[in-house]
């Protein structure tokens, strides 16, 4: 990478298809922007991400990953979101041990009509990341 | 070898304008496994699907992608168009470049790259698609409806009538819900209870509806057409089929509380009658009113009963039922007057709410139908109706309109009017919204009648002058601030949805809007179902409506419950979890995470899957540690590679 | 009487525990009777790189390479013998997959080249260097593994394919007799604090146990001595990232529905000591993130 190109972020997100994968829509729906940097996959559940899915991007060279799902308690099948998140919880740890930046990867519970609030989320993790600079992990694989 | 076809749809200008879907199909076609890629107009179109069929059957394909809007809007009609020509449906993917591309990216190199990278991704994952097939399942018949009120009454009814029984449960004492409070109903003037009574009559001794009120949905479990539902039934205290409405139960109980029905313009006592026409047709105890009922700290009310009608030893009753199908038809409140401060609402009693004022002019309220000042108790000889009171106000209460304040309001100017022929009578407007059959008609004939002042102004200020109320605001036509001095002021408040919405909407797994009203699947297309399948919704539930549109939305939701609970069996999504015996060694924990307790390890020392208790929420696939039980259509290799495409890994 | 095949043995960093699991194994001596033994540095001998360029390329029938690859010495060394052997096998669990050895790999470079005796390089499995033909996990190989891996390599008449892992492709767990009594885990419970029950599976007791996740085929020796599976035989057929692997097994057994918060979760999981020694013992040299990076924080 020269000094001339401007680092563009690649995220990631794993959208429960329920909530925010329809909040991501309502964003298309109603025409507000947010930045490209997002490749959206979308997953029945948080609950079927796992630790393999996230370092694999990282990986291959994902500088962020968007875990979207239902708020605790709103999960349609009981607590798979919360199993998921159990799951980011420990490998944050892991990732904290390898020298990864853990805030590298952001859950966000966004409900199928907030639409706004998932612009908002995408743009805020972008600039994060952005600032964060590039993910070495894809350089040391 | 894959033989895969790419079908990138230009949505009109909807993508076209953002994507260049020729480049798109181009570079597809390049892809290893692909051996056909177009782009076209209109892929939902009869044309559109028509080429599916026809590529699929020249190309002998075994996958295809089609890149256009959101799964959710098409997925259906193009697995259709696949199976016809004889593609599995299960080997079509969708690529949203709609919603998550040219809608909400604007640069054309940048959004036609994601484009391209995205039916790749789709590409992957139809690349490891197997032949599913959908899995036949046995269904309950019966109907739950939540919520009693007009619109609960009606989808009961309809349900009832179409053969198939229905449990309706109501959790205030009686069914009837806001309507059986109207005095009369726009534009018709027809009295409320006389138009709703016989449909509550009916509802009671329909052979097919079993009536549970005082009641309260607490648990739902399973899935459409196979829901168990538990409910608890709070001790009236009561015995329903004993009590002669003698009253005297009522007269000596020493307790008085404000009186819903009446909106707290009255009284009434502990153990009280919801009101005249209420069914279930007897009193009922109102236990964190009573002194106590364990231990008895009272008994006067038990001592009087001449038929013995009251136990104190009822207990709630939990029970469980097993429906097909759940209508959800809860109701609105009004929007706390309290929060207009500005107005008094809430503190000053002479400012009432629009369901106050329809008890006020009732003539069996608590008025008589006299109108008089809450306060004390003058006659009422001039009033400020306010519209709008806490709707269309994005800044401090509710963004949106409710619907039906303009046209009754102009109902209630009229029976003011009516009840005092000499009274002055100001309605403050922003804008005349009676758009429904008759309204506008309705309303004119009072706007236009002179016997009314219609001002068209926001309502700024009311204060209490003690002997009357002034009301400061503005005639926007003339340009002139207004004071006007008036003995009550009646608030249009906004509809809201009914206390407990948001905790049923959690218990049933449905969603609400950013207004908290039950969220319906498609606003334009679907709006009585949700989300979830098998639960649907009608009424003010779903958003402020009248009491038309109301009865319409419960007709169409029994229509959509009445398609389930007939259906010879029900078809199950195949996408469930599938075991790899090879790697399976019955460690057990997908049967530890399992919330539906589908995959169990059995004696042979493997897991196994119930296809019909799993709902392929891939818990169970991503506890694994062995990778022995994925998705089917959904495992990690196919995730896999749908990554590297997505990030571009791979040029 | 067919020629002899010629074995070499060589043992790169370790512990020395993979050469004494092949002296332990009863059928050595028929081993040693059915090859050529050219050389087993370090146990006999100690061999330089000059002395093993001295072999013909490709001489070397099969060549059993057990201990870490760190630093250039190792790679070269590595490389000098996948020249000159027709098979190699990567023989226990430091040659497999980095061993213990590879949690040295979440310090930094400037932190390993400041220890005194450390190379201060990074630690990687055997494959990451060289083609890799056959694979002996453990740690050291259990005997079950050593026995499969003798006949198999030196008494059956056909080589066995390449890519052969001589350990079972499922789990542990399929050897395990203890019985399951499942349950949500509610708390971490640590070995030395109390023994656990003979019976019952350990995770379903509260213990941290690697068996789910990791290759069976060592007859679950561990579980039957009352201990769990540390991982040793690394992870199971089609799994890349062993730690990762049970990591989410674990986190998701852990679970209080019905709270609106992750509060108890945490706190469960907060429990766990030392996440990567746990979950990453043998294999952290060969995750997916391999080895730290610098990334700002």
């Amino acid at each position: 990478m020269s000094d001339n190109t401007v680092f563009e972020p690649k995220i990631i997100a794993f959208l429960c298809k329920w909530t925010t994968y329809a909040a991501a829509d309502l964003c298309g729906v109603s025409r507000m922007p947010y930045p490209s940097n997002i490749s959206i996959i979308s997953v029945n559940c948080t609950g079927e991400v796992t630790a393999d899915m996230i370092l694999s991007s990282l990986a291959k060279g994902a500088d962020g990953i968007l875990i979207g799902g239902c708020r605790p308690g709103h999960c349609r099948y009981e607590d798979g979101n919360l199993k998921g998140s159990n799951r980011v919880y420990l490998l944050k740890r892991v990732l904290k041990e390898f020298g990864v930046n853990p805030d590298r990867i952001r859950e966000v519970g966004i409900a199928g009509a907030q639409g706004l609030i998932f612009q908002q989320a995408v743009e805020k993790f972008t600039a994060d990341i952005r600032a964060f600079g590039p993910c070495p992990v894809m350089s040391n694989a | 070898m894959s033989r895969i076809g790419v079908f990138v749809c230009h949505c009109g200008m909807n993508i076209e304008e953002t994507v260049d879907t020729r480049r798109v199909a181009d570079t597809l076609k390049l892809y290893p496994g692909v051996v056909h890629a177009e782009d076209y107009d209109y892929m939902c179109s009869e044309i559109g699907q028509q080429k599916i069929r026809d590529v699929i059957v020249e190309h002998n394909l075994d996958g295809v992608v089609v890149a256009s809007c959101t799964p959710a809007m098409h997925q259906e009609t193009f697995r259709n168009a696949a199976e016809e020509a004889g593609l599995n449906r299960y080997r079509l993917e969708v690529a949203n470049i709609r919603e998550q591309v040219s809608w909400v990216h604007s640069d054309r190199e940048v959004a036609t790259q994601k484009a391209i990278r995205m039916a790749r991704a789709a590409v992957e994952k139809v690349r490891g698609d197997d032949d599913l097939e959908a899995i036949a399942v046995d269904h309950e018949t019966r109907c739950l409806v939540v919520g009693g009120g007009i619109s609960g009454i009606q989808a009961a009814i309809d349900v009832a009538n179409s053969g198939h029984k229905v449990i309706l449960v109501e959790k205030d004492p009686s069914i009837g819900g806001h309507m059986a409070q109207l005095s009369v109903t726009f534009p018709t003037l027809d009295c409320a209870q006389c138009i709703l009574t016989p449909r509550m009559v009916e509802a009671s001794r329909h052979p097919n509806i079993e009536l549970l009120t005082y009641s309260e949905v607490v648990k739902v479990a399973g899935f459409m057409g196979n829901y168990e539902v538990t409910i608890r039934k709070n001790p009236t205290y009561v015995d329903a089929d004993k009590c002669n409405l003698c009253d005297k139960c009522s007269e000596v109980c020493p307790v008085g509380v404000k009186e819903e029905f009446n909106e707290g313009l009255s009284e009434r006592k502990a153990i009280y009658l919801p009101f005249e026409q209420a069914i279930p047709s007897s009193y009922v105890l109102d236990e964190n009113a009573c002194l106590g009922v364990k231990p008895i700290r009272c008994g006067l009310c038990q001592d009087v009963c001449d038929v013995g009608a009251i136990d104190y030893d009822m207990a709630p009753e939990v029970i469980t039922e097993k429906v097909g199908a759940i209508i959800v038809a809860t109701g609105y409140d009004l929007y706390d007057p309290s929060h207009l401060t500005e107005y008094g609402g809430g503190k000053y009693p002479d400012v009432v709410t629009s369901l106050q004022f329809e008890r006020m002019v009732h003539p069996s309220g608590p008025m008589k139908g006299q109108l008089r000042r809450p306060s004390d108790g003058r006659s009422v000889k001039s009033v400020a109706f306010v519209h709008c009171a806490g709707s269309r106000d994005p800044g401090r209460h509710k963004p949106y309109c409710s619907r039906i304040c303009c046209t009754y309001t102009a109902k209630h100017a009229l029976l003011f009017k009516k009840g005092v022929p000499d009274g002055v009578a100001n309605v403050f407007y922003i804008d005349i919204r009676t758009d429904g059959k008759g309204y506008e008609e309705f309303a004119q004939g009072i706007i236009s009648g002179k016997r009314v002042r219609y001002i068209r102004g926001k309502v700024a200020k009311v204060v209490d002058e003690g002997d009357h109320l002034t009301v400061w605001g503005a005639d926007t036509l003339s340009g002139k601030r207004m004071e006007i001095d008036v003995d009550l002021v009646v608030l249009a408040m906004a509809m809201v949805p009914s206390e407990g919405t948001a905790e049923l909407a959690k218990t049933l797994h449905i969603n609400v809007d950013e207004n908290g009203f039950l969220k319906e699947a498609h606003l334009k297309l679907r709006p009585v179902e949700t989300t979830t399948a098998g639960v649907f919704i009608a009424g003010t539930a779903q958003g402020p409506k009248d009491i038309p549109d109301s009865v319409a939305q419960a007709s169409a939701a029994a229509a959509k419950a009445i398609a389930i609970l007939s259906a010879d069996k029900l078809s199950h999504s195949p996408e469930v979890a599938a075991v790899d015996e090879q790697l399976c060694s019955g460690c057990g924990i997908c049967a530890s995470v399992c919330p539906y307790d589908a995959v169990k390890v059995e004696r042979s020392g493997i897991a196994v899957v119930n296809e019909i208790l799993c709902f392929g929420c891939g818990v169970c696939a991503a506890s694994c540690p062995a990778g022995a039980i994925e998705i089917k259509n959904e495992r990690h290799a196919q995730i896999e590679e749908m990554i590297g495409v997505a990030l571009g890994s791979e040029k | 009487m067919p020629n002899k095949k010629t074995l070499a043995i060589y043992a790169a960093g370790g512990c020395g525990g993979c050469g004494q699991s092949l002296l332990l194994s009863p059928n050595l001596v028929l081993l040693l009777d059915r090859v050529d033994l050219l050389f087993w540095a370090s146990s006999t001998s100690d061999l330089t790189d000059e002395e093993i360029s001295a072999y013909d390329d490709r001489g070397i029938d099969l060549l059993i390479y057990a201990g870490t690859v760190r630093g250039n010495e190792n790679i070269a060394t590595a490389r000098l013998l996948r020249a000159k052997a027709k098979r190699v096998v990567a023989y226990g669990a430091c040659a497999h997959l980095g061993g213990l050895c590879g949690l040295a790999n979440v310090y930094s470079g400037a932190q390993l080249r400041a220890l005194p005796s450390a190379d201060g390089e990074f630690v990687q499995p055997l494959s990451s260097v060289i083609d890799v033909d056959y694979i002996l996990p453990g740690c050291p190989p259990p005997q079950a593994m050593v026995t499969r891996m003798m006949e198999e390599l030196f008494i059956a008449d056909v080589m066995p394919e390449q890519g052969t892992v001589f350990a079972s492709n499922k789990a542990v767990c399929a050897q395990c007799d203890r019985k399951h009594v499942p349950n949500p885990l509610s708390s971490v419970r640590r070995f030395h604090t109390a023994p656990p029950d003979p019976e019952i599976c350990l995770i379903d007791q509260g213990y941290i146990c690697l068996g789910p996740v990791t290759r069976g085929g060592c007859d679950a020796v561990c579980l039957k001595s009352n201990r769990p599976c540390t991982g040793c035989a690394g992870p199971v057929a089609g799994v890349r990232d062993q730690g990762g692997a049970i990591l989410h097994a674990l986190a998701s057994l852990v679970s209080f529905p019905g709270t609106d918060t992750e509060k108890k979760e945490h706190q469960v999981l907060d429990s766990i000591p030392d996440v990567i020694g746990t979950t990453y013992k043998y294999s952290a040299a060969s995750s997916i993130l391999k080895r730290r990076v610098n990334d700002g924080k």
